[in-house]
């Protein structure tokens, strides 16, 4: 009895030690997240991950987390993350896209589906006699985009987020 | 997430009007996302007529964007659609709409030093939406409640309801501002997405810092909308630890300069 508490406690100290984690399962944050082949954002992407895809997270050190999702292993930026799992409403068929970096990639998000400016806003805002200039001017800021890839150069630039040190 | 919860469920089962409200005996049911983005675009209309219109220079609002999304990527709510302008006002303000509509006025930038105290305010902002703090105050506003629930249909067919609440949602926004407890959690949850970026968590307070000794003018709806930058530092100088975290000011001084 002795010995097994020993081995025990060994066991789970070298766990400890290796950031090895028993069965814990994550969910994606955002659809279009990167499973990586290595813990860092310069190494190959493994697989485009759906939003609210279910992953076993294998291994927590530093800022990426080993997981496997979808029968891939690979390396996701732990922010990325959450513990929250997706309602049914939000998931479902981007669970099942989750697989595929095409159809992941180009999904949207269900909170990104709804686009562009109210009419009702802009109904209301000419109601109240306010000028086609603010209207117009949160047109811009909707339309106004940086792309995932700019994103990815001004981190990488500043060794920011998944491109820390 | 490790947020003061108990003292902010305080704060929304007692908030129903501004500062100082009385218990709400019902509230709406949460307001869908269609419904959010509604009234968030509304009231961004409004900030543009009320603060001084865009301040139009790609190449700033890029900037902003850039440093913005990066946050909101960290954030509790990344999957949401950010929208990040400046607006041509001289006072150094802020603000946040719900469905993700972020402003910061010309007249903050021309007093920040560098990128982790922009960073640091639109952590601050961001916050406001991923936790939903005007949503949850409006759900709370005796004067909408009793509407029940409201869908983007009921409300299109039924402008005045429409008209009513985003006179609320503004009340809320532009006049009383939102109670003191959810600006912390927006003040401490900012600086958690900053720091998870890996800029110097201390942005916000070294803008705060900034904000206390140059003491705007009364008429800033920064200072009416907001407990004192003096009792904001407070709060976060509690929980806070020294950061050797990059500040980017040469970074910051490049993106603006010639632009302010």
């Amino acid at each position: 009895m002795i010995r097994f508490s020993c081995l025990t406690v060994v066991l789970l100290f070298s766990m400890a030690l290796s950031g090895a984690v028993s069965a814990e399962t994550l969910y994606v944050k955002k659809s279009g997240t990167k499973l990586q082949a290595e813990g860092s954002a310069k190494s190959k992407v493994v697989k485009v991950l759906g939003k609210g895809t279910a992953v076993d997270v294998k291994e927590k050190s530093g800022k990426f987390y080993k997981v496997s999702a979808g029968g891939a292993e690979g390396y996701v930026f732990k922010f990325k993350l959450t513990s929250k799992k997706p309602s049914k409403a939000g998931g479902g068929i981007l669970d099942i896209l989750g697989g595929d970096p095409k159809l992941a990639a180009k999904e949207s998000s269900s909170a990104s589906n709804i686009r562009g400016l109210s009419p009702m806003s802009e109904d209301h805002a000419k109601k109240k006699g306010i000028s086609e200039k603010d209207i117009e001017a949160v047109k811009q800021m909707e339309t106004f985009k940086v792309s995932e890839l700019e994103i990815e150069q001004f981190l990488a630039q500043r060794k920011l987020g998944e491109f820390s040190e | 997430m490790g947020c003061a919860a108990p003292a902010v469920t305080e704060t929304y089962r007692k908030y129903s009007l501004g500062k100082g409200g009385k218990d709400a005996t019902q509230s709406l049911k949460p307001i869908g996302l269609e419904e959010e983005k509604a009234i968030g675009g509304s009231l961004a209309i409004q900030v543009f007529n009320r603060y001084g219109g865009l301040y139009d220079n790609p190449e700033l609002q890029r900037y902003i964007t850039l440093v913005g999304q990066s946050l909101a990527d960290v954030s509790d709510r990344p999957d949401l659609d950010y929208h990040f302008a400046v607006v041509n006002s001289e006072h150094p303000n802020a603000f946040a709409t719900p469905g993700g509509y972020v402003f910061v006025s010309i007249g903050l930038l021309r007093v920040l030093e560098n990128e982790a105290q922009l960073a640091g305010v639109l952590g601050h902002e961001i916050a406001h939406i991923t936790h939903k703090h005007a949503l949850k105050t409006l759900e709370r506003n005796k004067k909408v409640a009793g509407f029940g629930a409201l869908t983007v249909s009921m409300l299109g067919q039924s402008p005045d309801v429409f008209d009513k609440v985003i006179e609320q949602a503004g009340e809320i926004i532009f006049t009383y501002g939102l109670d003191k407890n959810l600006e912390y959690e927006a003040d401490k949850m900012g600086a958690e997405y900053t720091d998870r970026l890996g800029y110097d968590s201390a942005g916000l307070k070294s803008f705060l810092d900034i904000l206390n000794q140059s003491q705007p003018g009364q008429d800033s709806v920064f200072l009416s909308t907001h407990p004192s930058p003096a009792d904001r530092l407070s709060h976060l100088s509690a929980g806070s630890s020294a950061s050797s975290k990059p500040v980017f000011a040469a970074e910051f001084k490049q993106a603006t300069q010639g632009k302010l």
